[in-house]
């Protein structure tokens, strides 16, 4: 994984939007097929910065390696999902931002989507913990897929790849469950169109 | 204070009820209007004021203000 993140030759779309947050957390927010690309990104424009990151590893045995592999690259890492225990990894990932001012990053249609349709986790954190949501757009140059639910993309060593970093999304705090409804949608375009962006980007 | 009270104080304050109004049998959706990011704050606070985890299960069962309060009840005493 660190040799998969390390070897990318990332580049970074809409960085003064995270130098705008300054020390504010944020929750970073990526479709799951990304999210090798999105370990690039979390190594290398968050967590090499000095800023605490937290990540959400499933309860399964997939989970398990992921967590261990997330904690060795000095992520915080939270046990958890949409399908299994997930509410209780969404209190500690508030407990993550609010106490120690961790940001987050997420997969939001993991861990088995439905493909490239957010779960409601990632818009009430937000609400409740106060900070925005920052959608990610993430393409590599080149890759191939495996064969998993979301034919999830691995670079290949040394290929571009580009992140596309965009608006970040406020939840006001007394918003309503269509409120949230409609920022999810809202997220989900953006989340398609920076993937897109990101797309063109890289040759 | 004792931990049923710390619960009640803690519904009563994410409810915007007082104490008294709150009744074992009222529903935390459909009476108190606990939704889900004040769920998500009603469990963190119950977790930080009570000293204590909530399990998934545990939160799956919170379905009334008797549930939280027997849940604060049976909490060993700090």
């Amino acid at each position: 994984m660190r040799c998969v993140a390390r070897t990318q030759r990332l580049s970074i779309v809409g960085g003064d939007r995270t130098a705008a947050l300054g020390e504010r957390p944020a929750i970073f927010v990526h479709w799951h097929a990304q999210i090798l690309i999105a370990t690039a990104f979390t190594l290398r424009h968050l967590l090499d910065r000095g800023r605490p990151v937290a990540v959400i590893a499933s309860l399964s045995r997939d989970g398990e390696l992921g967590a261990r592999v997330a904690a060795r690259l000095g992520l915080r890492v939270e046990r958890g999902s949409s399908s299994r225990g997930g509410d209780a990894a969404l209190r500690r990932l508030h407990r993550q931002i609010t106490q120690h001012g961790a940001s987050v990053v997420l997969a939001v249609d993991g861990p088995r989507g439905p493909e490239r349709q957010s779960k409601p986790g990632a818009i009430v954190l937000a609400q409740v913990s106060e900070v925005p949501v920052v959608p990610l757009g993430l393409a590599a140059s080149s890759a191939f897929r495996v064969g998993s639910w979301d034919r999830t993309l691995v670079p290949w060593p040394f290929s571009r790849t580009r992140a596309a970093i965009g608006a970040p999304i406020w939840v006001p705090k007394q918003s309503s469950e269509n409120d949230r409804a409609t920022l999810s949608r809202e997220l989900d375009s953006a989340l398609d169109a920076l993937t897109r962006n990101a797309a063109a980007g890289v040759p | 204070m004792n931990n049923v009270e710390i619960a009640l104080a803690v519904l009563s304050r994410l409810s915007e009820r007082p104490a008294a109004e709150l009744q074992p049998q009222h529903e935390l959706v459909a009476d108190l209007g606990i939704d889900s990011p004040k769920a998500l704050e009603l469990l963190v606070a119950l977790e930080e004021e009570l000293g204590t985890e909530i399990s998934d299960e545990q939160a799956a069962r919170m379905e009334k203000v008797s549930d939280i309060l027997d849940f604060a009840r049976a909490l060993p005493v700090a």
